[in-house]
């Protein structure tokens, strides 16, 4: 039998607490009906005429007193009562079919998973460091481990129609391969009914996770969609390779490899990779893109955290790694074979990374490419919310012989979809037309404090984009004064 | 916030009449005259507005954390007539003029399904935001615009002022298409509810464009 | 006597007053549903005539109780309660159509049919017949409802109870302008049936008086014959 006092869920206390909200609602219907009886006595005394006429066998209530009144607060006390019973009435049923979490998680698992058994002595918070990740806006909410030894991971992907996402769970099995998914929830997906229905036990199921997943849309025709599938999948194998150590991750291999190369003085350093390759815009190219294309097949760039201006770049498969550290643009370490007449040696010598502190904020510049005064410019912040423009900036000598940039176009514009960050960005790089190395703090200071106030709701956009400006006009000096 | 977004879907992608099929019975009821029309569809959008104003903290703040969800339809029904008969006496009281051209609306709004429609909407996104706190705060990932997300106080306010315009959109055109199709000679059994209904199927077919954008 | 009345009630709620065609009431989740498929439609009349049910069974018992100035909202806490239940045991139950049918089953508070029955039938009428009433309004509105739902599967979506018949669709049917689009033309094809029916019973009921007038004449003349 069920203890109306002792609910699990809810309890007397709640239960009280809610019925305060329902009388409290209906203080207005008191108010009014009060109002309606003491304004007008008139309509009153039609309403109780007609009332006694519909129902006779009711005697006229309250003698002497306002009998209006006292029919008030009796038809209120009668409401009241009415709320009373079905409340409980609605407690019981609860009780009687409440569904728990698990529950619920069970049965979205059910079609997926069947027979699905927790292990719980498992931590399902995720780990905060692989939790997000830029690449496919998306985040890790929660893992669960099963008893046979596969993972479920509740994984958003962003990207979707109208910039909305998709919540999945994706079994990630034992053996570091795609079991399958389930949809959670999404945001803003009108069309997720277009996404066939065995999709969760066909699309990327047996894919192995070492590798990023291109996107699947077999019998589906919404491309925005399927993307966030996509990225939700993506962001899981990513959590999977990551922090629950499934399957090959060769970024890692190539972070382990750079860390031998260093040896023990470098041991404490962290490096975080700046290979943000899903960073692109209508297929233009990311900047591990424009970078790879620059040297000879780059795969990673490892920034060195702790220390400023150091980098590592890796190149080729986990085999025949090859390495270069550098270090203010001068290279500190390399591994065997790998001459200084290298190509690619040469290249990344020719463009280094440029490393901008502005205030609290670090923002780090890449020229990929430099031909006839146009520099092709990534504008990167990593770490923290990742963040990436690859600006084309042509660069001219002013007056006096130093770069002025006399043109300024984004290839690659990470701005924040909306308001007020998309104008704005979009005023900040027009506005760096003119742009010069000494004047380019007066321009920045201008646009924040008393100034046009461009850089509301972009101030990181704004610092790369200036960065990288900053860069091109660096690298225009630099080059014309080796020139002269 | 991409205020854009959230009116273009609100009007005219995810319009609550032509789209979702909430309020259709004083969407096809009172859509005979234009004026009319414009009274019910303002006293629907100020009854959106409010009922998302107070429903959303309600749920949020005492319903949610208490675990009492299966109150919500019991609570903003109540919520929703009271509101409904508070907003009759203010207007009766302090704005005569506006009282008589949609008081006689406003009863009707309480058992529109627009209104606990929005009220469950603009509720349901909330309980899913619990769990989804990162894009609460981080602006970055651009996940604000959405407007199903109408998380925040003001999102789901507004999301309530535009799907309300939304449906004061809608009923005003239904209303100046049936001043000519109420006209037409029709066979006798398509006349009344067939005619308008048909002339809604062509609005919905003009609308659904916008859900292909 | 008590059998005519149950015929009467049921005739009433299926035909005469069918909530869908003739009353063109609850069209929210008509138009809505009907999408969905006949297997969702036939869930929604279901819980349709369980709220139709117990909510004019409760409001039949309580009529002479409930004072008439808060009527509407006794009867809404009432329906709310029921469709709070019926909701629950969905959710618990049958989590598929619960699924599908999502937020309107929640809005069958506001259906117009329900608030309606109880306003115009369970609050004035005996305990029993309200229970008929609730129960054959919602089999008509059920009825009505899976029989759109079974034309705009069909036509839409070239299945039948979610199986797939074919693969010719016309995905006109299964969008929003296609709902309003049947609805209309379910409208006017069951007022001409229902009329063309209605005319044809009366011509009848017109012809058996004409009848018995005619008899009864004949009676009378014999009568008179014989008196003479």
């Amino acid at each position: 039998m069920i203890d109306l006092l002792s609910l699990s869920r809810g309890g007397s206390v709640a239960l009280l607490v809610v019925m305060l909200v329902i009388v409290a609602a209906q203080i207005g219907l008191v108010v009014w009906l009060a109002v309606l009886h003491f304004k007008s006595r008139k309509p009153v005394a039609a309403t109780s005429a007609n009332e006694t006429a519909a129902a006779p066998s009711q005697p006229k209530t309250g003698k002497g007193k306002n009998p209006a009144l006292i029919a008030s607060v009796k038809a209120v006390a009668i409401l009241v009562c009415i709320c009373f019973v079905c409340v409980a009435l609605l407690a019981v049923c609860n009780e009687l079919m409440y569904i728990s979490d698990e529950e619920r998680f069970n049965r979205s698992l059910s079609k997926i998973y069947p027979g699905f058994q927790g292990d719980s002595s498992f931590d399902q918070t995720p780990d905060s460091q692989f939790a997000t990740n830029h690449a496919y806006k998306g985040q890790v909410k929660k893992v669960y481990k099963s008893t046979t030894g596969d993972y479920i991971i509740e994984a958003l992907g962003g990207g979707g129609f109208q910039d909305g996402s998709v919540t999945l769970y994706v079994v990630v099995g034992a053996d570091a391969k795609i079991k399958a998914w389930a949809v959670k929830e999404n945001v803003g997906q009108s069309y997720i009914d277009r996404i066939p229905g065995n999709a969760g036990n066909t699309w990327y199921v047996g894919e192995d996770i070492s590798n990023e997943l291109a996107l699947n849309m077999t019998g589906a025709t919404v491309v925005a969609t399927s993307t966030a599938i996509n990225n939700a999948v993506n962001m899981a194998s990513y959590y999977a390779r990551n922090a629950l150590g499934l399957g090959e991750n060769p970024e890692a291999d190539a972070q382990k490899a750079v860390a031998e190369l260093l040896g023990d003085q470098y041991a404490d350093y962290k490096m975080t990779s700046v290979n943000i390759s899903r960073a692109t815009v209508d297929g233009s190219k990311g900047v591990a893109e424009a970078l790879s294309d620059v040297n000879n097949g780059l795969s990673y760039l490892f920034l060195m955290q702790g220390e400023a201006n150091m980098f590592a770049y890796v190149y080729g498969a986990k085999e025949t790694l090859k390495i270069v550290v550098v270090k203010d643009n001068a290279i500190v370490a390399k591994t065997e074979g790998v001459s200084d007449t290298d190509e690619f040696v040469v290249n990344i010598l020719a463009n280094p990374v440029y490393t901008f502190t502005f205030g609290s904020y670090q923002a780090y510049a890449i020229v990929t490419e430099s031909a006839d005064g146009v520099y092709t410019v990534a504008g990167l912040k990593v770490g923290v919310t990742p963040n990436t423009y690859v600006l084309k900036i042509t660069v001219q000598p002013d007056t006096d012989g130093k770069g002025k940039v006399s043109a300024i176009e984004a290839t690659v514009n990470g701005y924040v979809p909306g308001e007020p960050a998309e104008t704005n960005t979009n005023k900040l790089i027009t506005s760096l037309v003119g742009a010069r190395l000494d004047n380019i703090d007066a321009w920045y200071n201008d646009k924040t404090e008393g100034g046009t106030g461009f850089v509301t709701g972009a101030t990181q956009s704004a610092n790369l984009i200036r960065a990288a400006v900053q860069a091109a006009l660096t690298a225009f000096d630099a080059s014309s004064a080796s020139g002269n | 916030m991409d205020v854009f977004a959230i009116i273009i879907a609100a009007l005219f992608a995810d319009n609550f009449v032509l789209s979702q099929f909430l309020g259709i019975c004083p969407f096809l009821g009172v859509s005979k005259k234009i004026s009319s029309a414009a009274g019910m569809g303002i006293a629907v959008t100020a009854v959106m507005v409010i009922t998302c104003a107070v429903c959303y903290p309600i749920y949020t703040f005492l319903l949610a954390p208490m675990g009492l969800q299966y109150l919500n339809i019991l609570v903003f029904i109540l919520l929703i007539a009271s509101l409904v008969q508070i907003l009759e006496m203010v207007l009766k009281r302090f704005s005569p003029g506006l009282y008589s051209a949609m008081g006689i609306y406003l009863p009707l709004v309480t058992t529109n399904c627009a209104i606990l429609g929005v009220a469950k909407i603009v509720t349901n996104v909330a309980a899913s935001a619990a769990d989804a706190g990162f894009v609460f705060s981080d602006v970055f990932f651009g996940q604000l615009v959405s407007v199903n997300m109408a998380m925040g106080y003001g999102e789901a306010v507004l999301s309530g002022l535009f799907y309300g315009l939304g449906f004061t959109l809608a009923i005003v055109l239904l209303a100046g298409l049936r001043i000519k199709t109420d006209k037409l000679h029709v066979a006798k059994a398509l006349r009344g509810f067939p005619m308008t209904m048909l002339a809604a199927c062509f609005m919905a077919m003009a609308f659904y464009v916008f859900t292909l954008m | 006597m008590k059998l005519k009345k149950f015929k009467e009630i049921a005739l009433d709620g299926v035909v005469r007053q069918n909530p869908t065609f003739r009353l063109v009431l609850g069209t929210c989740p008509t138009l809505a549903v009907t999408g969905m498929g006949a297997v969702s439609c036939l869930g929604m009349g279901a819980a349709v005539i369980f709220v139709l049910v117990f909510s004019n069974l409760i409001i039949s018992l309580l009529r002479n109780i409930i004072p008439d100035k808060v009527r509407i909202p006794c009867f809404i806490i009432i329906i709310a309660t029921f469709v709070t239940i019926i909701s629950m045991f969905m959710e618990a139950f049958l989590q598929e159509l619960y699924a599908s049918l999502g937020m309107f089953i929640d809005l069958i508070v506001v259906n117009c049919i329900i608030l309606g029955r109880a306003e115009s039938f369970a609050s004035h009428n005996p305990v029993l017949d309200s229970v008929c009433d609730g129960l054959f309004m919602g089999i008509g509105f059920t009825l009505s409802l899976t029989l759109m739902g079974i034309v705009r599967e069909v036509l839409g979506k070239g299945a039948l109870f979610g199986a797939q018949l074919w693969n010719f669709k016309i995905e006109f049917f299964a969008k929003p302008a296609g709902a309003f689009l049947t609805y209309a033309l379910f409208i006017a094809i069951f007022n001409v049936c229902y009329n063309a029916v209605e005319r044809k019973l009366k011509h009848q009921a017109a012809h058996k008086a004409a009848l018995a007038e005619h008899q009864s004449e004949a009676a009378v003349a014999a009568t008179e014959a014989k008196e003479a």
